[in-house]
């Protein structure tokens, strides 16, 4: 019987063109697109030189420590080839004035009485500027108070101010390199597993007589329903997880997404997650009783929100609401398939990835409990 | 006695779907459940089979009460259904294995059942297709097979031929029959009073979720008074004629319009006979002139006051 | 004008559905407006960073001088010292950098052997990350000036110096030539994109569906109605819907940009809208002519809305996206939008110059309007005559 039903279902399942679709096709053309889209995120050379002026008059003219200082971070002062942090032009305050009106400088440097900066809007770029000038001003004060009060200081002192030093050292909890950019892909994973509510709700409609003639005629056979349901549950199960292997596997050997180093843990975040799909399918689809175009309407719906809440199309959504309402990060399903998956990443330790695994897994468990109570009436009001 | 319902009481709101039913099924019948659309038939079905609740009442099969988990009766019933329940990802066969599958789980014996269904409703050349790919009649044929493959003893059919052609119709109506003649009791349902007629070894009628009237076809149509139907084409008839056919005996009413007379006449013997006496004594020529005997829609007619179908 | 009259009629019964996705990606556009506009660039008071300061050296004069430094910079956030807060801390982003100065610090540090570093953690490489590298090196390589160059100076008389010379800023002088367009502005005109396409092509897609209806085609051809007179009734009808949610969208838009809703760069952003809701039209009238059923358009509504918006710079900023990718998306009407939103933002001032290439942009969407349009027609002709 068991077999009877798993083969047969799976064969339905997978003959499903539009499911397939949804729960194959869809998430690996979104990753192609992710991947498309973040190819040049993480490559270097995504910084470009800055386009700034300096009004040439007496008192730059006259100032040649700045002078100095600027070159170095111009092409000229780079040393093989490397490209500089400014682009400088020479000009004159009008022909300034008259290419930061036509954006085509960032910022333009005044000298008068001291260094000026003048831009018309605030962003990365005039922080850069004035990042510098200020570093520029600041090491000046402090030449001039270490000199001040020990003269002697003054060759050494040049050296110790040209050397470059680093006070800092990355550690992070693990050996992974912080990475919001797989977040994206996390995301996509957990939208791909919500999708797995297709075939909750498939199998929902296959054994129910309300919704389906179908389900009339499994209700009239001499087996117990909740018994049909479960195996045909199964075969959804087992088919979803396949299609979400297939995805992980696109992501990792084509995207080359990292999903941390133990792939036990990964595929075990594959089946929670899965399960949590397809139980939140069946929830839905015992409890709407619409036909299953609007039900597909509603769950992708549903699941795309909830996906793009985790951080599906913008990473930082899935911060914003965290801090706005705190508790989402613990109910969006969504949201925790993705942390689970990070967390295997980021993580040397499993308590996290556990806490998420554990909620899914409560979630499913809640669910499955609510369909059951709904499934278990054998008889119904109406057809 | 395979099926004994009685005093079924099925409320949806305000609306009484069943009212106090009552029926008994025996073994070996095609038993017709006639009714207008909206008179309860699929829902008695289904009250039945123990898919609704109900608010009243009491339902055997096969001696036994019925009940959502009564697997050895459920065994034995085989059901087709008012709407084709298939699965579409499921070619003809598979189909038919899946669902017979449901009752028999022995390999082989399902597998020389599914063969003698599908030679059964003649879907040999059909057997790779997906239901998409069928015709409605093909379609319908194949809802059959799903339904009696396992070889049930008691067969129900709720409108199996709705949106039919009438070739499938036929072969589908010959099938029920087959069925019957190899020892499967059957239920059919339907509001087509021909299909029931031409079938039906009993017939129940039905009303606004009651039994109206139950018995053989003849029997039924006996329970009326209306006789025959005499229909003629007489040309200039006078209204005096048309007064002493009236006043001949056994004569209920006559209308005469556009050179057709109609002459309908009470339950009783030559009643055609007197009419065609009274045409040759007073030389009356007519041209065509035929006689219908009186359909279930009379009967429905004369208990209920309304057409059968509308 | 009965197709167009039967148009709005099918349009009443789908209004449920449609109006759902209205709310659902206006609403969603909106979220990303408020939550994802801000550009996190620090500097000139802008947004700061919340980050946390965590202190295990015992002698920590250099510690507070350096955790003072900060917080004229950024958020510091307590939390507890230990490891699965901290951790806690940056997985819920909390924080999104932690200063961590370990013991010994600032003993190694007095000693000029500079060997025990400041250990840093952040969630991600981003700029206000480097940013904040960069302040912390510049506080302790200001320091260690001093403490190589004037031997045996005292702690405290370290730390004055180091925060005056700290305290030197440039001045900075910012300019308004003209209007600037509000980012918030721009990035909501961006982020519409999305809604733009699932809403129109949903909605132009679904009458579609119903007046390609085998059946109910062969009725419309068989009528003495011209086909062309049908088919730019039709049309018609989804302009009109095109145009009624581009009311809606510009109406939101007046609320965002409020004061400046009728200057004359929003007026621009206004017409590029209408010029992208007409290719999501053509585009959709195109689609609409190929596709049977509801599930299909379901997905094709999906991947071409969020392909699109990748591609063509709307979630990922088109300076972002590299050179081989935005030539990929030159091909598609998006990235002109997005770039004519983007040029818009900037334009402070009104001439030929800074006016065309928006224009152009614009007109580049339209030649899209066209092109895809005149492909939608022959197909309806070649599936007439197919039919």
């Amino acid at each position: 019987m068991f077999l009877h039903i798993f083969t047969n279902r799976c064969k339905c399942l997978v003959r499903d063109k539009v499911l397939m679709f949804w729960t194959l096709m869809f998430p690996i053309v979104l990753a192609s697109l992710f991947g498309l889209a973040f190819s040049n995120l993480s490559s270097e050379d995504k910084f470009s030189e800055i386009n700034i002026a300096v009004v040439d008059n007496n008192e730059y003219q006259s100032n040649q420590a700045f002078q100095s200082a600027l070159s170095a971070v111009t092409d000229a002062g780079q040393s093989s080839g490397e490209k500089g942090l400014f682009n400088v032009i020479l000009s004159t305050h009008e022909q300034a004035d008259e290419l930061l009106k036509n954006n085509k400088i960032e910022g333009y440097i005044l000298f008068d009485g001291g260094a000026n900066l003048v831009i018309k809007e605030s962003g990365i770029n005039q922080t850069i500027i004035k990042t510098f000038l200020d570093d520029y001003a600041q090491i000046g004060s402090a030449i001039t108070n270490i000199v001040r009060q020990n003269p002697t200081a003054f060759p050494s002192l040049m050296e110790d101010v040209m050397a470059d030093k680093n006070y800092l050292k990355e550690v992070s909890p693990s050996n992974a390199e912080p990475n919001t950019t797989l977040n994206y892909y996390y995301a996509l994973v957990a939208m791909a597993c919500l999708f797995g509510s297709f075939w909750g709700v498939k199998e929902i409609s296959a054994v129910q007589a309300d919704l389906s003639p179908q389900g009339a005629r499994v209700n009239l056979a001499p087996a117990h329903k909740l018994k049909i349901f479960g195996y045909s549950l199964c075969a959804a199960a087992v088919v979803h997880l396949f299609t979400i292997f297939i995805l992980i596997a696109y992501l990792s050997l084509f995207l080359k997404v990292d999903f941390g180093r133990d792939l036990l843990y990964v595929l075990l975040a594959c089946v929670v997650g899965s399960m949590m799909g397809v139980s939140m399918g069946a929830l839905i689809g015992a409890l709407i009783k619409k036909d299953e175009i609007v039900k597909i309407a509603v769950l992708v719906s549903v699941s795309m929100i909830l996906s793009f809440l985790a951080g599906l199309m913008m990473v930082d959504m899935k911060y914003i609401v965290t801090h706005a309402i705190p508790v989402m990060a613990y109910i969006n399903p969504a949201n925790l398939i993705t942390d689970a998956f990070y967390s295997l990443y980021y993580f040397d330790t499993y308590n996290r990835f556990f806490t998420n695994i554990g909620l899914l897994l409560g979630f499913t468990v809640v669910f499955y409990l609510i369909v059951y109570f709904v499934l278990r009436r054998q008889r119904y009001a109406s057809l | 006695m395979v099926v004994k319902v009685n005093n079924l009481v099925k409320r949806y709101g305000d609306l009484i779907a069943l009212d106090h039913f009552n029926l008994q099924v025996n073994e070996g019948e095609i038993f017709g459940l006639l009714g207008p659309n909206g008179s309860g038939k699929t829902t008695a079905i289904n009250c039945i089979l123990a898919l609704l609740k109900y608010d009243k009442g009491t339902i055997e099969v096969f001696g036994q009460a019925m009940a959502p988990d009564a697997y050895n009766i459920k065994r034995e019933i085989g059901i087709i259904m008012q709407n084709v329940a298939v699965f579409n990802e499921l070619t003809v066969q598979e189909n038919i294995n899946y669902f017979c599958g449901l009752y028999i789980s022995d390999k082989k014996k399902r597998a020389s059942l599914v063969e003698e269904a599908i030679e059964f409703v003649g879907l040999n050349d059909f057997r790779k297709f997906y239901p998409r790919k069928l015709s409605g009649g093909l379609l319908r044929r194949l809802n059959i097979a799903c339904g009696i493959a396992h070889q049930p003893k008691l067969i129900i059919m709720d409108e199996p031929t709705v949106a039919v052609d009438p070739q499938s119709r036929n072969s589908i109506l010959e099938g029920i029959q087959k069925l019957n003649r190899q020892g499967a009791t059957v239920i059919y349902t339907s509001h087509y009073m021909e299909e029931v007629e031409q079938i039906c070894t009993r017939i129940a009628i039905m009303d606004r979720g009651k039994i109206i009237a139950t018995g053989t076809n003849d029997e039924l149509k006996s329970m009326i008074k209306a006789g025959e139907k005499i229909t003629a084409e007489i040309f200039g008839l006078d209204s005096l004629q048309i007064q002493n056919i009236k006043n001949l005996p056994h004569i209920s009413s006559v209308e005469y319009d556009e050179n057709m007379l109609v002459v309908k006449s009470e339950r009783g013997k030559n009643n055609l006979a007197i009419v065609l006496d009274y045409f040759r004594v007073h030389n009356i020529p007519y041209g065509k002139i035929y006689c219908e005997l009186p359909t279930l829609n009379d009967v429905f007619l004369e208990i209920t006051g309304k057409q059968l179908r509308d | 004008m009965q197709v167009y009259k039967a148009y709005f009629k099918i349009i009443k019964q789908n209004l449920p559905a449609i109006s759902i996705y209205v709310c659902i990606f206006l609403f969603i556009t909106v979220m990303l407006t408020y939550f994802g506009g801000e550009k996190t660039s620090p500097g000139f008071s802008k947004t700061k960073i919340n980050i946390a300061f965590v202190n295990d050296d015992d002698s920590a004069a250099l510690a507070v001088g350096l955790r003072d430094y900060l917080s004229t910079n950024a958020n510091i956030i307590s939390i507890q010292n230990n490891e699965e807060s901290l951790q806690d801390a940056l997985f819920f982003r909390k924080v999104e950098y932690i200063v961590k100065v370990p013991a010994g610090f600032s003993q190694s540090f007095f000693s000029g052997e500079h060997d025990v570093r400041i250990e840093k953690t952040s969630v991600q490489k981003s700029q206000s990350s480097v940013y904040m590298d960069f302040l912390i090196n510049r506080y302790l390589s200001t320091a260690g000036l001093y403490t190589q160059n004037m031997p045996g100076i005292s702690g405290s008389q370290l730390l004055g110096f180091v925060k005056s010379d700290l305290e030197q800023q440039t001045s900075v002088q910012v300019k308004a030539y003209g209007k600037k367009t509000d980012s918030r502005v721009a990035t909501y005109y961006t982020y519409l994109v999305y809604a733009m396409i699932v809403i129109i092509f949903l909605g132009v897609t679904s009458i579609m569906l119903v007046f390609n209806d085998p059946d109910l085609r062969k009725r419309n051809l068989g009528s003495p109605l011209k086909s062309l007179s049908m088919n730019m009734q039709l049309f018609l009808g989804n302009m009109s819907f095109a145009v009624v949610v581009w009311i809606i969208m510009v109406t939101i838009g007046f609320l965002i940009s409020g004061k400046a809703a009728f200057d004359i760069n929003s007026v621009m952003m206004y017409i590029n809208l209408l010029c992208f809701a007409f290719v999501c039209l053509s585009l959709s009238f195109l689609i609409g002519n190929l596709i049977r059923s509801r599930e299909v358009q379901q997905g094709i509504a999906n991947v071409l809305s969020l392909g699109l918006c990748f591609i063509g710079g709307v979630f990922v900023p088109q300076q972002l996206l590299g050179k081989t990718v935005n030539f990929i998306a030159s091909f598609t009407p998006t990235y002109w939008y997005v770039k004519a939103v983007n040029d818009i933002e900037k334009l402070a001032l009104i001439n030929i110059t800074n006016v065309t290439p928006i224009i152009n942009s614009m007109l580049i969407q339209l030649g899209f309007v066209v092109a895809l349009l005149a492909v939608a027609l022959v197909i309806a002709k070649q599936k007439r005559v197919s039919a």
